[in-house]
């Protein structure tokens, strides 16, 4: 039967079924064997790394405050806006509400909510008084976390200083040269997570200050560099110049008071302005500083003995005659002058006989000894070494010109440290930024002490050189206009041509204006150096700079409690400079040495007053108060509208201020839940309320994880 | 060979087989246990329906033990048909869930015909083929399995026509579909007449053994089901493998599969299809999308080593990475929580039961039974092998379910009518 022989060869091929059964299982086992055994240590890493959730918590980052306290950048949490377009019913009216409330674009949002995702953002560290109108608007599917957002009180002060952050990294300046301390170190909080990426539950957030950034507190004082930036903005506009550097420094620590630089910007909204206006010129930009560096050259030739104070050089009535070229004076007809009046005469040919009787390797030792040719040392970013060649390498006549201040380039902050050896009695002291850092607002880590880097001029020499500069401001001196009345004032002017790169040689019309000095002569408290670029009123330094030094130096002597010994008969500042070579002997009556050491009054010890800050805003509200070194704390926001302590009243050091505002708890459900906080309110921008600091850290914790939940969600659900 | 004269005169020879009864049961059993786990975070508890699922299968099963199967060869024409007019209803009036029509709902429960068309569609084979007087022995030609001049395939060719580019479901016909509809209907009207005139008059001869493989892959692709209709070409693809189909043929038929498949990446395939078989090609690519649910599923296999991080405990099941943790990616649950091996005991479990389906059909008394046997054990072993192969990697993703493990009251049922078939036909076998 042929159906027999059939099933016979079926069974045979049922055999051949099974061995491919037996063979295909094999196969997949050993598979299975690969990946649970061999690949399995890695598919476990995996699978761990899928479920547990580590979240690094960015840090508050530390604030940075000036010498007295007070705040130049701090960091405050700040709400951001994301939308969960599928639980929001409407988002045309949601996308007009939300651009209404957030002054952004409504079309732009419309197309965000529009597009199929579970998450976006809407706006990022916004504005409390954007957030509560957006809390107002009660939208479904609009969510707030809070991030943390860099914030500048001080605005446009020292902003090339400060330079600013974004992102949570240092981007310039003093932000990005201290990112590391300023940052802290991130905080790991750990959490699971489900694959729509929601977190299951998070332990442990580490509490206290831990990781918290730190506190950078600067020599800067800010109320030097509010009157430094005024006086500059003023001169430069006054003068029609291109722009201007003003440098004020402490010669006796070497501590940078002030250091201003025009066109200003302002670091909330750095990307307004264009990256060419964060540069710190004062440190970063070289330029010819001309007669000022006579001082200098004088300080050369008595250090090196070659010259006496009561030498008499010969100015060969401005002329003189090196190799192939003359040098002439500014005014002729200068024949022979006792050395101490060069400077008052700012005599070129003078200058330029004594540097070639010093010679070249004498000049350029001092030269270098004070500063000139090397990097200040002091910290800030982009520090320019400018240009001191090596003494082989000049040629004949640079040496000359040298001596008066051409042929060499100095920067703002070098020239000023090198004028703070003459006042600090010949010591060259390096110039400092940053006096400490701290942790929390007064737990000191670290403090930068001032650094001596050795004695660069005998103090007889500085002494005999202060008298000689005094003189340029007195009757007769080339730098009246930066007398200061009440006080002997050190100083030189400086006019130099620039150097025309297109065409070679000097340029005929564009200079660089500058006065340099310190006040009071007998003590010195103050240096200042004033650079004008490109005046277009008048070139001289001694008018176009003077009155701006002069100016800086009263109110700056003031603020720091340098009064007069006696009371000043002349007229203000302005009007004096303006008299020209007129008021004689106005230097007489402070002929005594030291008289104002006595009356000079730290403002940092003795009786303080609280000063009336009502009706302020609070901005200007915490600039005065945070300069009075007190710890202040704003309850709501808008304008102040209450104070404690009361005006008047006296304050201890370290001590605390109260500020009611216009709008107090703008968010009574928020401050409901957490009590003793005004969320929202400006005061809590400022950075300075630290309680329940701890609680405000669970909080993010909290809320970062959610943030990343959504976005998490937003790529994983794209698998189903 | 005779069917009527088989079917009445045999009485049973052997006993009931309880050895594949325990063992089909016993798998169920362990799949139930570990739905448990895989179905956590439904609603209601799918691991004890998946249990009652299961006993009422396994009742089944002993109650088609005890029927003589040679009944289903008489009717096992009429049931293909029924299944086919299951699949259009289902196309009708079937349940959308997740993007495909699959469902008919009956009230306490949804009833998935392609489930069951696997099993009729074994049966019609069983049935085309040991209606074969006799067949080549060097092997069938392509020409004797399509067998060209047959009425029905090019009525079939025109319905597959319609159904397959008619993107809308067949509720919503239009005009057009009745004028195609007409045209069949002449062409089967001027078929008859053909074969009328040539003298061919036996219903299996009229027959192409491609149609019941082709009409209801066509119906179930329109679901879209791609997953099933490819189990279901597999395992009537095997069962014509095993008739012996000549090496010249298997050549051509390789290429002309080769050719659909490249037509079907431009024609039939859905974006995510390819997607998938994109991310299966290039594997880690596209984790958070195409290749999404392979990775994941690798991740938790993986990560269940040897011994498996223990019942309940799988965090890729905890947590919802895996998809379709219930039904299609059930093994990979088990492979997190029970390790290697928990893995090789139940595929050592499989092919227990697959070694003892080759045995019953090995033992069977004609061509039928043997067919019934070699069409379960395509069943068993292909949704098997696919299954764990995409668990696994090793195979794209493709939606299918693993046999008396996926959750799907039809899908278990179905297994253990084919269980109980092949009791029936271990009951009756051969002296």
């Amino acid at each position: 039967m042929p159906d027999r022989k059939q099933m016979s060869w079926m069974r045979v091929r049922l055999y051949a079924v099974c061995v491919l059964l037996i063979v295909a299982t094999a196969f997949l086992i050993w598979r299975i064997w690969n990946l649970q055994i061999a690949q399995s240590e890695w598919l476990g890493s995996l699978a761990k790394e899928q479920y547990l959730e580590q979240i690094t918590l960015e840090p508050m980052r530390g604030a940075i405050l000036d010498r007295n306290g007070a705040p130049m950048a701090v960091s405050v949490m700040a709400d951001s806006v994301f939308v969960m377009p599928d639980e929001l019913h409407d988002p045309a009216a949601a996308s007009r509400a939300l651009a209404r409330a957030l002054s952004v674009d409504a079309r732009r949002i419309e197309r965000k909510l529009r597009e199929r995702k579970h998450f976006t953002w809407i706006k990022r560290r916004i504005l409390p008084s954007e957030a509560s109108r957006v809390r107002a608007l009660d939208l479904p599917g609009v969510h707030f976390t809070r991030e943390s957002r860099r914030y500048y009180p001080a605005r446009e002060l020292a902003a090339s200083l400060i330079g600013f952050a974004g992102d949570g990294r240092g981007l310039e300046g003093l932000e990005l040269v201290f990112d590391s301390r300023l940052r802290g170190s991130t905080v790991l909080a750990r959490g699971l997570r489900d694959a729509r990426g929601n977190v299951l539950f998070s332990e442990g957030v580490a509490g206290g200050d831990e990781g918290e950034g730190l506190s950078v507190v600067l020599t800067v004082d800010l109320t030097l560099q509010e009157i430094a930036e005024r006086e500059l903005a003023r001169a430069v506009s006054e003068s029609q110049a291109r722009s201007g550097l003003v440098v004020v420094l402490e010669p006796s620590s070497g501590d940078v008071l002030a250091l201003a630089n025009t066109p200003p910007f302002n670091p909330n909204v750095f990307w307004r302005y264009p990256s060419s206006s964060y540069r710190n010129r004062s440190v970063t930009d070289c330029f010819e500083p001309g007669s000022t560096m006579k001082v200098f050259t004088l300080a050369a030739a008595l250090e090196h003995g070659i010259v006496k104070p009561d030498d008499v050089v010969d100015c060969q009535s401005g002329e003189l005659e090196v190799g192939r070229h003359t040098i002439h004076d500014a005014h002729r007809g200068l024949k022979s002058i006792p050395l101490r009046e060069v400077l008052v005469h700012s005599s070129n040919v003078g200058s330029a006989k004594i540097g070639m009787t010093l010679g070249a390797q004498h000049l350029w030792r001092t030269l270098h000894d004070f500063g000139f040719g090397r990097k200040p040392g002091s910290g800030l970013p982009g520090e320019a070494r400018c240009m001191l060649r090596e003494p082989g390498r000049w040629a004949d006549v640079e040496l000359a010109t040298i001596s008066f201040g051409q042929g060499i380039s100095v920067s703002a902050l070098q020239m000023t440290a090198a004028l703070g050896a003459v006042a600090n009695g010949g010591v060259w002291m390096q110039p400092r930024i940053v006096r400490e850092i701290r942790r929390g607002r007064d737990r000191i880590l670290q403090r930068f002490d001032p650094q001596p880097a050795g004695r660069v001029l005998n103090e007889r020499w500085a002494r005999e050189l202060t008298e000689m500069m005094v003189g340029v401001t007195e009757a007769g001196g080339t730098g009246i206009r930066g007398a200061v009345p009440g006080f002997r004032v050190a100083g030189k002017t400086g006019t130099a041509q620039k150097a025309d790169l297109i065409a070679g040689g000097y340029s005929k019309e564009k200079r660089v204006a500058s006065f340099m000095g310190f006040a009071p002569a007998e003590q010195p408290r103050i240096v200042v150096v004033v650079v004008v670029d490109e005046p277009g009123t008048s070139p001289y330094g001694g008018v176009v700079a003077a009155p701006a030094f002069a100016r800086i130096v009263e109110a700056s002597l003031k603020v720091l409690g340098v009064f007069p010994a006696h009371p000043v008969v002349a007229g203000p500042a302005d009007e004096s400079a303006t008299a020209a070579v007129e008021e004689p002997g106005r230097g007489e009556a402070f002929d005594e040495v030291g008289v104002s050491e006595q009356v000079a009054a730290p403002r940092t010890q003795g009786e303080r007053c609280m000063p009336d800050v009502r009706g302020l805003s609070v901005r200007q509200a915490l600039l005065r108060l945070g300069r009075l070194g007190l710890d202040v704390s704003v309850r709501g926001s808008g304008r102040v509208l209450a104070q404690q302590p009361a005006p008047g009243a006296r304050i201890d050091l370290a001590g605390h201020a109260v500020l009611v505002l216009e709008r107090e708890s703008v968010r009574p459900a928020d401050s409901a839940s957490r009590p003793g906080r005004s969320e929202g309110s400006t005061g809590s921008e400022t950075g300075m309320e630290r309680a329940g600091l701890d609680r405000e850290k669970a909080r993010r914790a909290r809320s970062e994880l959610a943030a990343r939940a959504q976005l998490r969600a937003e790529g994983g659900s794209r698998g189903h | 060979m005779d069917a009527a004269v088989n079917a009445g005169g045999q009485r049973a020879r052997g006993g009931i087989n309880w050895l594949l009864w325990l063992t089909a049961a016993f798998t169920g059993g362990l799949g139930a246990w570990n739905l448990m786990s895989a179905a956590r975070g439904f609603e209601g508890d799918l691991a004890m329906l998946q249990t009652i699922y299961l006993a009422f299968g396994l009742l089944v099963a002993l109650g088609i033990a005890l029927i003589d199967y040679h009944i289903f060869e008489r009717i096992a024409y009429p049931l293909f048909f029924l299944s086919l007019l299951s699949l259009l209803a289902v196309l009708a009036v079937g349940r959308v869930a997740s993007g495909s029509r699959r469902w008919i709902p009956l009230g306490l429960f949804n009833f998935q015909p392609s489930e069951m068309a696997k099993i009729a569609v074994i049966l019609a084979l069983a049935k085309y083929f040991s209606d074969e007087s006799d067949p080549p022995a060097a092997g069938y030609r392509l020409w004797d399995l399509i067998k060209p001049a047959t009425p029905f395939y090019p009525l079939g060719a025109l319905g597959a026509l319609i159904l397959f580019w008619e993107k809308a479901p067949l509720a919503e016909a239009g005009h057009w579909r009745f004028l195609m509809l007409a045209a069949c209907m002449i062409w089967a009207a001027l078929s008859v007449l053909y074969v009328y005139r040539v003298g061919r008059t036996s219903l299996h001869d009229m027959l192409s053994p491609v149609i019941p493989i082709v009409l209801p892959a066509i119906l179930i692709i329109r679901q879209p089901d791609l997953g099933t209709s490819l189990a279901l070409a597999a395992v009537a693809g095997t069962i014509i493998l095993f008739m012996k189909v000549r090496f010249r043929s298997l050549l051509i038929a390789a290429a002309v599969l080769v050719a659909a498949s490249v037509a079907s990446w431009y024609l039939v395939l859905e974006p995510y299809q390819k997607g998938r078989i994109e991310a299966f090609l290039s594997p880690g690519t596209d984790t958070m999308g195409s290749g999404y649910h392979a990775y994941q599923s690798i991740i938790a296999v993986g990560s269940g080593r040897l011994h498996g991080k223990g019942f309940m405990e799988s965090t890729q099941t905890k947590y919802q990475f895996l998809p379709e943790q219930h039904t299609d990616f059930v093994f990979s649950v088990w492979a997190e929580e029970r390790g290697f091996i928990g893995c090789a005991l139940v595929l050592g479990l499989f092919l227990f039961l697959l070694v003892q389906i080759v045995n019953i059909a090995s033992g069977a008394r004609d061509r039928f039974g043997v067919l019934i046997g070699v069409g379960m054990a395509g069943m068993v072993f292909w949704h098997l092998f696919i299954n764990v192969g995409m668990v696994i990697g090793v195979l794209p993703v493709v939606g299918i379910t693993l046999p008396l493990w996926s959750y799907g009251g039809s899908s278990v049922v179905a297994i253990l009518v084919g269980v109980g078939l092949l009791m029936s036909v271990s009951r009756h076998k051969r002296a």
